[in-house]
């Protein structure tokens, strides 16, 4: 019967390089600044690594394709190495090969890094989404998609069913970014450190209606890393209370949302039962009151907001409202980006998941300096792939020990 | 008041426009931003450019984004960008924008009162 990973598994060691655009260094160079610091924090060897999970989506212009850029890079000691893709789920998911493979006994200390570089590539945006790189399930179906496009139809779809008025929607989105800017102020290793107010981000310039420019993050470069082992050996090496996995659940996409009429466009059908699950996993049972904090998929504002109610802390329909209302705010009853998300950050494909998991971690050891909330109990993290109407979720849940 | 005319310099979205070029907007150094907001009762279309005054005279400006006629309904604020220099900046003492009837919204430098047409 299986059990779940609720507290099978510690988090001993996390890294996470400054985010942007880092003409000075190589994808290689990246690895070995997330790693660094994750090794020193966890204190242990780099030979005392047994396995390791490398995260990354666009091999192609980026660390090239097998797990060896990992291995090589960093000079792993011919240990079993895996590479992972799952869209810009990568991140996540790399934790997850590492967790597992812990939480089976099979290794005592496995390393999960994820890593991207976007910036250098002399064009703007990902690479072609049209092509024989994105498989012909996308260029069948969805020979024009673009990803602003996919996500706008999100804000459209959700005004329609709860009946919003369009310029509280906006101003709600907006709302979500201003959030974002003010938290990632207070982070050093954040690109966009700068306020910004409501009525700059209403003002932008509009990519796919009714998402402006500042409801869009950016394409970004960064790796982040994790060195996970049992909450035994944790004990062993000194940490008492550790930081442990409360719920790792993955949930995607069946062909359901293009398949049939009955999704109405508005909500992501795979987060709402991945979170289901996730707090089960957990033993959570009212996410609202129980959830200290959140890193959320925000590569688009809508997908925030509408990610507060698939997550079931906002009733269906008045999620806007809670964030009118501050509820996802720094000083607010659930802190949602606390280092600035994706917005501020950008988005390295396949570091994304593990930079939220860093942020949760330094928040639960009240390393996180000036963003630090007061004595957060549990962090939840959601790293979403794809487009709406065909997406990976997944989330991680993580918690001191003894809560 | 018709049209409310609000210049930012050395605006953080400065920032966002050089970060955000997988939006496909390549735009560097957008450090003035505008800000216009639309009080009439009915919806007027600015062009991509404004003249400003300084001591040696008018000088127009048409390196805005985002380009081309810009239409503002009732109530609502859009906003242009573009590179200034802050020198240049310092010593502008009025900025006046036009709508498509040839209609100008001018703006003190400073102190972002419009005056009227």
């Amino acid at each position: 019967m299986a059990t779940g990973i609720r507290d099978k598994v510690a988090i001993i060691g996390m890294g996470c390089t400054r985010f942007g655009e880092r003409w000075d260094v190589g994808a290689e160079e990246l690895m070995v600044e997330s790693f660094t610091e994750c090794i020193e924090d966890a204190g242990i060897d780099r030979d005392e690594i047994q396995a390791a999970w490398l995260g990354t989506c666009y091999d192609e212009i980026n660390v090239g394709k097998s797990a060896l850029p990992l291995s090589m890079n960093l000079r792993l000691p011919f240990i079993p190495v895996t590479r992972t893709e799952n869209y810009c789920a990568s991140g996540t998911e790399a934790f997850r090969g590492a967790v597992y493979a812990v939480a089976s006994g099979a290794y005592d200390i496995c390393l999960a890094l994820g890593v991207e570089k976007l910036k250098d590539t002399g064009f703007g945006g990902l690479p072609s989404m049209v092509s024989s790189t994105i498989g012909s399930l996308t260029w069948l179906w969805n020979p024009n998609m673009t990803a602003p496009g996919s996500f706008a139809q999100l804000a459209t779809a959700y005004a329609a069913k709860h009946r919003v008025p369009e310029q509280e929607l906006k101003r709600a989105m907006a709302q979500v970014s201003v959030k974002s800017h003010e938290n990632g102020a207070l982070n050093p290793k954040a690109h966009l450190r700068r306020p910004v107010s409501i009525e700059q981000v209403m003002a932008a310039p509009i990519i796919a209606y009714p998402l402006g420019l500042f409801d869009c993050c950016g394409v970004s470069d960064g790796s982040a890393c994790a060195i996970v082992t049992t909450v035994e050996r944790a004990r062993d090496m000194g940490i008492e209370n550790p930081v442990t996995v409360k719920a790792l659940q993955l949930a995607l996409s069946s062909g359901e949302e293009m398949g049939y009429n009955d999704w109405d466009g508005d909500h992501f059908m795979t987060t709402e039962r991945c979170s289901l699950r996730a707090y089960e996993e957990a033993g959570i049972i009212n996410p609202r009151e129980e959830i200290s904090m959140m890193e959320l998929h925000d590569c688009f504002s809508i997908t925030e907001l509408v990610t507060y109610e698939d997550l079931h802390i906002s009733e269906p329909g008045k999620a806007w409202k809670d964030v009118l209302d501050g509820f996802y705010n720094r000083d607010g009853k659930i802190p949602a980006q606390v280092d600035g998300g994706l917005k501020c950050f950008g988005h390295p494909i396949g570091a994304s998941g593990l930079r939220m998991l860093y942020e949760m971690y330094l928040q639960l050891q009240e390393r996180a300096g000036e963003r630090q909330l007061h004595n957060p109990r549990y962090g939840l993290t959601h790293n979403l792939g794809g487009v709406p109407f065909m997406n990976i979720c997944s989330i991680a849940i993580i918690g001191r020990y003894k809560i | 008041m018709v049209l409310e005319i609000r210049p930012i310099m050395n605006s953080p979205v400065e920032d966002i426009f050089a970060f955000k070029t997988c939006c496909g907007v390549r735009v560097f150094d957008q450090n003035l931003e505008i800000h216009i907001t639309n009080h009439t009762n009915h919806a007027v279309y600015i062009p991509s450019y404004f003249d400003l005054k300084d001591a040696s005279g008018w000088h127009r400006v048409e390196t805005l984004i985002p380009h081309g006629e810009q239409r503002i309904v009732p109530g609502e604020t859009i906003g242009f960008y573009c590179a200034m220099d802050e020198q240049r900046w310092r010593k502008a003492q009025k900025i006046v924008f036009y709508d498509r009837e040839g209609h100008s919204y001018a703006a003190t430098v400073g102190s972002g009162e419009t005056e009227a047409p």
